[in-house]
C-alpha cells in the first residue's frame, strides 16, 4: 500500500505566490523518505499540507487511503509530527509532555502508563522524566518530541529537520532512534533535512524540491549516478614520462570514464563507480609504465546531486543561525512571562 | 463528525495542562498582582480618605475593589495572546493542532485557564481589601456568580487577545497594541468611578465595553447585593464571550496558515 500519495499539489498564497507547484509523489509503506531543498523551496508548505495544517489550492493527497483534505481528523489519528523548532513545552516536565500527547490521542488510562514508561526507557529519558523540559539539552528535547509523536503508534511520522542544531553525538542518537522506529515498528517516515549526510544515513528515497517543484526522486545511489560522477585526479611524474603523450585512449577498456587534461602534467577522470573503476585505472597506468607523483579520488556526493538539481548552495549556515535565534527567543520569553 | 463529548474532553485536557504549567511556576501569578495592589492600597486609600469621588453611601475603597479585580482580570487574560504567539513560534501550537483535537478545544481550554490565574489573584485582592476595611456580601449564590463572571470574562478577553495576536503576529507589536487597548477599556468603564460622572458621549461608549458588565456584576455580587441586573449583565457577557471565542478559533487557524 502507498503510505502517501500526492497528486498535482499546488499552493498559492496571497499575492499570487506559488509556494508549491504541481507536486506529485508517492511514498511506499515502511520507507524513509527525505525531502531536500534550499530555504524557501516549498518544503515547509508541503509538510503543512500533508499534516492537515494547510489546504492546498489544488490537488489531492491520501495518507493510507485517507483523504487528507476531506477527512483531516481521521488523518490526524494515524500521523505523528515533530516540528522543526524545539517544541516540547518547557514549562511542563518530560513526563507531562508525554501525558498530554497520550491524552490528546485518546490512549486509554490502562495503556498510558506502560506506553509512557516504555518510551522514556527507549529514549533514555527515564532519569529526567520529572524535570522541567526547560532544563533539558537540545538532544533530549528532540528525543522527547519524537517520543510524543510516536506514542500513539502512528503509521506515518513526519519529522521537520529532525537534527537541526544538535551536536554530533545528539544527532547520531536521534538517527539511531529514527532507524529503529522504521525497522522495528515498520513506521513510514517522511523527513525534511538540510544535511546531506543525514539524508544519506537515513533515507531510502530522496526527493529534491526547488521552486515548489520536485526536481528529482530516487535512492541516494540512484541520484549520485544521475550526477554521474566522482573524480580521479592524478599528477604525472615528469622525470619518467613524456608529457606530450596523449592519454585519452589509455582507459578505453574501463567503462564509463571520461578523461580531460587540467594542466600539462595533471589529468582528471570523471568516474561513476569509484570503488570498481579506481583499481582498473591504476592497473592500466602500471601496465603502461606511467608513474604518478600524486593522486586524489573524490566520490560523487549528494551535495553534487543537490547542486545539480537546485543550482544553489546548501545553506546550512543560515538555517543554523535561524535555529539559534529561535532558541534564544525561547529562553527570553520564559524569563519575560 | 461533530462529537460534543470529544470537544468537552479535549478542552478539559488542554485546560488541565495549562493549569499544570501554572503550578510549576506560580510566582508569575503573584507578580501580576503588584499593580492591582498598588491601585487598591495607595490610590484607593487616598481617594477614600478625602472622599474625592462621590460613590453614594458606599466607601470609595469598597467601590474600587471590584474595579481593581476587573482590572487584574483584564490585564492578565489579555496577555494570553502573547502566550499563543509564543506557542506558534515554538511549534507547540502546530504540534497541538496535528493531534486529533478540535480548534475549539484548544482555543477554549487555553482561554479558560486564564480564569484560574484570575481567580487566584481575586482571592488575594479580597484578602487585602478585608484588611483595608471593606465588608463583602457572603452567600453561595454570590460566590457562584462571581466565579461565573470571572470565567466568562477571562475567556472573553483571552479570546479577544488571540484574535489580535493573529493579526499582529510579532510579540513586540502585540505588546504595544495591547497597551493601547487595555487602558481605554479600563478608563472608559465604571472600575474607578461611576459612569454618571463621565461626559455624556463617553457614557454611551461604556455600553459597548465588556468591562463595564464585568465590573457592574462583580460590584453587585461582592458589595451591594443588588442582584436585579446581574443576570442580564451575565447574559450580555455570555453573548460577547461566545462571539469572541468563535473569532478566536478563526484567529487560531489564521495564525498558522
Amino acid at each position: 500500500m502507498k503510505a502517501i500519495d500526492a497528486h498535482n499539489l499546488t499552493k498559492i498564497y496571497k499575492g499570487n505566490i506559488k509556494a508549491v507547484d504541481n507536486l506529485s509523489f508517492e511514498i511506499a509503506e515502511g520507507s524513509i523518505f527525505g525531502f531536500l531543498g534550499p530555504n524557501g523551496a516549498g518544503k515547509s508548505t508541503t509538510i503543512k499540507i500533508l499534516i492537515t495544517l494547510a489546504r492546498p489550492t489544488q490537488g489531492t493527497i491520501h495518507i493510507f487511503d485517507l483523504d487528507v483534505i476531506k477527512e483531516p481528523s481521521k488523518v490526524r489519528e494515524v500521523i505523528g509530527y515533530v516540528p522543526q523548532e524545539l517544541s516540547a513545552d518547557g514549562a511542563l516536565t518530560g513526563y507531562e509532555n508525554l501525558l498530554l500527547s497520550a491524552k490528546l490521542y485518546d490512549i486509554s488510562i490502562k495503556e498510558r502508563r506502560t506506553r509512557i514508561d516504555t518510551i522514556l526507557a527507549l529514549l533514555d529519558l527515564t532519569q529526567r522524566a520529572h524535570s522541567l523540559v526547560d532544563t533539558y539539552s537540545g538532544g533530549m528535547i528532540r528525543r522527547l518530541e519524537i517520543g510524543q509523536a510516536m506514542l500513539h503508534h502512528p503509521k506515518v511520522l513526519f519529522l521537520d529537520e529532525p537534527t537541526i542544531g544538535l551536536d554530533p553525538a545528539g544527532r547520531k542518537l536521534v538517527w539511531e532512534h529514527i532507524k529503529k522506529l522504521n525497522q522495528e515498528e515498520h513506521m513510514t517516515i517522511f523527513l525534511t533535512t538540510h544535511y546531506m549526510e543525514e539524508a544519506e544515513a537515513l533515507c531510502d528515497q530522496i526527493g529534491i524540491i526547488d521552486h515548489g517543484r520536485l526536481s528529482v526522486v530516487g535512492s541516494p545511489q540512484q541520484l549520485k549516478e544521475k550526477v554521474g560522477v566522482g573524480t580521479l585526479t592524478f599528477v604525472l611524474d615528469p622525470k619518467n614520462f613524456d608529457l606530450s603523450t596523449n592519454l585519452t585512449t589509455l582507459f578505453s577498456d574501463v567503462e564509463g570514464v571520461n578523461i580531460s587534461q587540467l594542466a600539462s602534467n595533471t589529468w582528471q577522470l570523471k568516474i561513476s563507480h569509484p570503488d570498481i573503476q579506481t583499481l582498473k585505472i591504476l592497473r592500466s597506468l602500471l601496465q603502461h609504465n606511467i608513474l604518478i607523483s600524486d593522486l586524489e579520488i573524490r566520490g560523487p556526493s549528494l551535495e553534487d546531486v543537490f547542486l545539480k538539481f537546485t543550482g544553489s548552495r546548501f545553506d546550512e549556515e543560515s538555517s543554523h543561525s535561524e535555529w539559534k535565534a529561535i532558541k534564544g527567543r525561547r529562553r527570553t520569553v520564559r524569563r519575560v512571562k | 463528525m461533530y462529537r460534543p463529548w470529544q470537544l468537552i474532553k479535549k478542552t478539559l485536557i488542554v485546560f488541565e495542562f495549562e493549569v499544570r504549567k501554572l503550578r510549576h511556576d506560580p510566582l508569575e501569578v503573584f507578580v501580576r498582582l503588584i499593580q492591582p495592589i498598588l491601585w487598591l492600597v495607595i490610590f484607593g486609600s487616598i481617594f477614600n480618605r478625602y472622599r474625592i469621588i462621590d460613590t453614594g453611601n458606599m466607601s470609595y475603597i469598597s467601590y474600587l475593589t471590584p474595579g481593581v479585580m476587573a482590572q487584574s482580570l483584564l490585564f492578565t487574560s489579555i496577555f494570553y495572546g502573547i502566550a499563543i504567539t509564543w506557542d506558534k513560534d515554538s511549534g507547540i501550537l502546530a504540534k497541538l493542532m496535528v493531534t486529533p483535537t478540535s480548534r475549539g478545544s484548544i482555543m477554549i481550554g487555553k482561554a479558560l485557564s486564564a480564569s484560574v490565574r484570575v481567580l487566584l489573584q481575586s482571592i488575594v485582592i479580597v484578602l487585602i481589601a478585608l484588611l483595608l476595611g471593606v465588608t463583602f456580601v457572603i452567600g453561595v449564590v454570590n460566590v457562584i456568580g462571581i466565579i461565573i463572571v470571572i470565567m466568562l470574562a477571562s475567556t472573553c478577553f483571552a479570546s479577544l487577545s488571540i484574535v489580535f495576536a493573529s493579526f499582529l503576529r510579532k510579540r513586540e507589536r502585540f505588546m504595544g497594541v495591547i497597551q493601547l487597548i487595555t487602558m481605554p477599556l479600563f478608563f472608559a468603564s465604571n472600575a474607578l468611578y461611576p459612569i454618571e460622572l463621565m461626559p455624556k458621549p463617553l457614557q454611551y461608549v461604556t455600553w459597548f465595553n465588556p468591562l463595564y458588565y464585568v465590573v457592574d456584576s462583580l460590584r453587585a455580587l461582592l458589595i451591594t447585593n443588588e442582584l436585579g441586573s446581574v443576570l442580564f449583565h451575565i447574559g450580555v457577557l455570555l453573548l460577547i464571550t461566545i462571539l469572541f471565542v468563535f473569532a478566536g478559533i478563526w484567529g487560531l487557524k489564521r495564525l498558522l496558515d
